[in-house]
């Protein structure tokens, strides 16, 4: 069997992606079709060096010696990389838009507060917290459904080598949609960051609470209080006073905003800073950075674990041992006439020679073991007149002697030697069980000499 | 060392005897060859085929198939007219060969000592279901004559009535004698004698011993292999979909015959190629063509009668179904009661539990009849499309799991000198353990629910290699 490249070593420190899957898939299925034998010798040449190599490292480089990437497919006008780059761009684009148009959509510069607590940081965190659960589905084995308009499936599209579904690489397309799903959302959280750190410089926007819920200060208070809590102690600057609550707090109907001092307008901005740091743009990040290690690693197993990849292994690792002939057995090709022999009579029985025409050429041939007893004494009364020195009796070897031959048999008179002839099935061989019986049958005939031949057909 | 020298130590076995008695079947199980044969045609055996054990290309060992010895008297006679002198035989030997090697009444005598003559080891094969005769000493004496080492195998071609007759008349003329039937020996008492030849010659013992070694380590390999044949073959049986568009106001019955038709189909050319590919790893590269193959009758697996035969019959399946689901369920329970910090003591659990057994059983009843569920979806352009698959029929997975271990223990227990048909005697699944019933029956459960996917398969993939080894073990 053909390697189709050969490569420089062990494919040490190098981890399997997407494109490996499919071209490991397929592969094995095109071994499918191969003999084994040959398989078992090329996969053994290809391992003989890798003796101390692990799994990974083998069938890496297994593959590379037996498929390499096409060198000469045409590449698509979109790669993985480039649609990726696209996609980040656009989610920093949009966060950085999604925070502008909330925070300039006041021409009086108010920000509500709890407006922009609820869109930028609760809402993301609970998407966090939903993906947090799907991811951990997905490690678990479980089917997690994507949302259709994901735009992570954008850039899946140009990641998989080709349109085929592969069973097997399921898994790792899920998690590999949810790494870039959780890169974008980080991205856009880190945009919209941007633009609020961005538009508080040339701007001076008014942060003021209000609810139609009847929320006391004391309770919003509390609820800043515990917002804080993991920052506070170490940046009490980026924590909300009571007091700035009391005098931030703002009716619908308020229309002058000159009671609320400047300071106390702008004091929330760090600790908006920190919740859209804290709630909004870390979890992202930890689901990235765990959905991007849960990749590589489903990468590594389903790579590891694709049908038929463990007895590549096996194969490569087990010496190609051969016990069976040097030589094939010999067999002639052509039909000839085994037996051509003048003064000699065939007796064909039960035809016999059916599948055997051409191996016995003789002059006078009869027939016997078909039809009805008067034709055997045809047979009989022919084969006696002629009295050869040599009878041949071709029989059918698969089948078991009879003792309607042998009475016929017995009936021949003044034939010295006679000679069962044991047609085969064509391409089938003689059992030693049938030889044997033969061999029994043949010593009791009542004849001077008794042989008995094989007459093949190939 | 010298090429010259290199050969000179290479252990080699000339199996001689005389025809028909059984060296060929010895021959093709040593040698795991089932192209070795009685030929059809006269005149074809005249020949010493050699089957040598290759490691990556290098020889260990070589077996020698001859032709059988028909005139040892005469031999006999003309070697007694030409030595007197004991320690000359050997020579004498060697000069008979010299003298008639151009002799074809004695070609066949020439064939079978020369690879002796030249440093073989000799394994003199008879038959133990016929008497041991006078006559056979001749051809005894002429290869006690060559000096070489020896063993003597006594195969009971269908019986064993004269074994022991044959066990005290050649202990005379050779150092070792075994009975050895080459169509029932098993994998180990095929390495156990192996290893007997290596013991023949001191230099032959540790060739040999790699040999046995490297054929335990094929053999653990061709059984692994098998083992991913297998759980592949019922991962696709449980996954496998059909699916064809039908236009609207189009009749669905037809189209739902050449679904089934064709989800037939593909299934049993699946089983076929991986019954083909255990074959192949068994080495077995004649077996269809062989008078009598294997009688596996191919639409089987979708013959739901015989299904009690290949997988389990419907108390067994109800037992590991319901098992299966009470776990499942009981599972979900276990979180339920978690959750409620145990405040409903153990009743989600139970209930859970039930539920789930419940669910289950009534599904593998519900689906006993179907072998897999037909399910409608429409096409945005109009029409609908007809799918057929994955198979819900909880006995499916077990009838293909069931034929493919059958198989595999027939095939891998066989030896290659074996000509008879294999036949099912006894249901395919009857050595599995309840435990290991309902095991199976949640690896199933899990993988028609995409649950878990690759870990089960990998599970699967874990029990079958285990039973497959289980086949060597006895």
């Amino acid at each position: 069997m053909k390697i189709k490249r050969k490569g420089p070593g062990p494919a040490r420190g190098l981890m399997p992606a997407l494109d490996h899957l499919y071209r490991l898939d397929e592969q094995l299925r095109s071994d499918r079709a191969s003999k084994l034998e040959d398989l078992r010798e090329r996969d053994h040449a290809i391992g003989k060096s890798l003796s101390q190599a692990e799994d990974r490292q083998c069938l890496m480089h297994w593959l590379e010696e037996v498929n390499p990437p096409d060198g000469n497919k045409a590449p698509r006008w979109l790669s993985e990389a480039h649609a990726a780059l696209i996609m980040r761009l656009a989610a920093i684009l949009f966060g950085l838009l999604a925070m502008s148009g909330f925070l300039l959509a006041s021409d009086r510069a108010l920000v509500n507060v709890f407006l922009l607590l609820a869109l930028f940081v609760f809402l993301p965190l609970a998407t966090s917290l939903i993906a947090a659960w799907a991811i951990i589905r997905s490690l678990r084995g479980s089917t997690a459904s994507v949302f259709p308009l994901n735009p992570a499936r954008f850039v899946i599209r140009y990641a998989l080598p080709d349109w085929r579904y592969l069973q097997e690489s399921s898994s790792v397309v899920r998690l590999l949609l949810f790494k870039y799903g959780q890169e974008f959302d980080a991205l856009f959280a880190a945009g919209a960051m941007i633009s609020f750190v961005g538009l508080l410089a040339f701007n001076d926007f008014s942060f003021v609470w209000g609810s139609t819920f009847a929320f006391s200060d004391a309770m919003v208070t509390r609820f800043a209080a515990i917002l804080a809590l993991p920052w506070s102690a170490l940046l009490s600057s980026a924590a909300v006073s009571p007091e700035i609550i009391a005098d931030t707090r703002y009716y619908a109907t308020q229309l002058d905003l000159g009671q609320i001092s400047a300071d106390s307008r702008r004091a929330w901005w760090p600790f908006l800073f920190m919740c859209l740091s804290f709630y909004s743009l870390l979890p992202r990040l930890l689901l990235w950075l765990l959905s991007t290690r849960a990749y590589r690693n489903e990468v590594s197993r389903a790579f590891l674990s694709m049908p038929g990849a463990s007895s590549v292994l096996t194969r490569m690792r087990t010496p190609v041992v051969s016990t069976q002939a040097a030589d094939e057995d010999h067999v002639d090709a052509q039909v000839q006439p085994v037996v051509c022999e003048a003064g000699t009579v065939l007796l064909e029985w039960a035809g016999a020679m059916a599948l055997a025409s051409g191996l016995i050429e003789v002059e006078n041939s009869f027939q016997a073991g078909l039809g009805s007893p008067a034709d055997d004494l045809d047979a009989i009364e022919g084969i006696n007149r002629l009295q050869p020195s040599h009878l041949l009796v071709a029989v059918k070897a698969w089948e078991p002697p009879m003792a309607d031959l042998a009475d016929v048999l017995a009936e021949v008179h003044g034939v010295s030697r006679c000679s069962l002839q044991l047609v085969s099935l064509p391409g089938r061989e003689l059992g030693e069980a049938s030889l044997r019986d033969w061999q029994a049958f043949a010593s009791a005939l009542p004849f001077a000499a008794t042989a008995l031949a094989p007459l093949g057909v190939k | 060392m010298s090429a010259g020298k290199e050969v000179e130590l290479l252990p080699s076995f000339a199996v001689v005897g005389r025809p028909n008695k059984g060296k060929s079947s010895i021959v093709a199980t040593l040698a795991r060859d089932d192209s070795v044969h009685i030929a059809a045609r006269a005149g074809s055996t005249r020949a010493t085929r050699r089957f040598p054990l290759q490691v990556d290309g290098t020889t260990l060992y070589e077996l020698l198939d001859t032709p059988g010895m028909q005139r040892a008297r005469q031999m006999l006679a003309w070697l007694k007219t030409d030595c007197t002198d004991a320690a000359a035989r050997p020579a004498a030997v060697k000069r008979f060969l010299e003298a008639h090697s151009d002799d074809d009444q004695f070609a066949d005598e020439c064939l079978a000592l020369r690879p002796i003559v030249d440093g073989a080891g000799i394994i003199y094969v008879v038959d133990g279901s016929v008497p041991f005769g006078a006559d056979y000493e001749a051809e005894m004496e002429v290869l006690r004559w060559t000096g070489r080492p020896s063993l003597a195998l006594v195969n009971p071609i269908g019986n064993s009535e004269f074994v022991a007759q044959w066990s005290a008349g050649l202990g005379q003329y050779f150092q070792t004698v075994r009975v050895f039937d080459a169509h029932r020996a098993e994998h180990g008492k095929q390495l156990d004698l192996l290893t007997l030849f290596g013991h023949l010659d001191p230099e032959w013992q540790q060739p040999l011993q790699r040999a046995v070694e490297l054929l335990e380590a094929d053999r653990h390999r061709q059984h692994q292999e098998a083992a991913e044949i297998i759980a592949d073959l019922i991962y696709e049986g449980l996954t496998y979909t059909v699916d064809q568009a039908v236009p609207e106001g189009a009749p669905e019955t037809p189209v739902r015959k050449l679904l089934f038709a064709r989800y037939q189909r593909h299934l049993i050319k699946r089983e076929r190629e991986s019954r083909n590919r255990v074959e192949e790893l068994f080495y077995y590269r004649d077996l269809h063509k062989s008078e009598q193959g294997i009688d596996f009758a191919e639409e089987d697996l979708f013959h739901q009668q015989n299904w009690y035969l290949w997988g389990l019959n419907r108390r067994q399946l109800l037992i590991a179904a319901g098992a299966a689901g009470g776990v499942a369920g009981g599972g979900a329970g276990v979180l339920v009661d978690g959750m409620t910090g145990g405040l409903l003591g153990g009743l989600a659990t139970l209930a859970g539990g039930i539920g789930g057994a419940l669910a289950s059983t009534r599904s593998a009843l519900k689906y006993s009849d179907d072998i897999a569920r037909w399910s409608v979806s429409g096409v945005p352009t109009g029409g609908n499309r007809l799918f057929y698959g994955p198979s819900r029929n909880a006995n499916f997975p077990f009838v293909i799991l069931g034929r493919a271990m059958q198989h595999h223990r027939l095939i891998s227990q066989r030896t290659h000198a074996v000509r008879a048909a294999l036949t099912l005697t006894q249901p395919a699944l009857d050595w599995l353990a309840e435990k290991e019933r309902r095991q199976l029956a949640r690896i199933f459960d899990s993988i028609r629910s995409n649950k878990r996917v690759t870990e089960q398969r990998a599970e699967l993939k874990r029990l079958i290699q285990a039973w497959c080894f289980q086949v060597d073990a006895g």
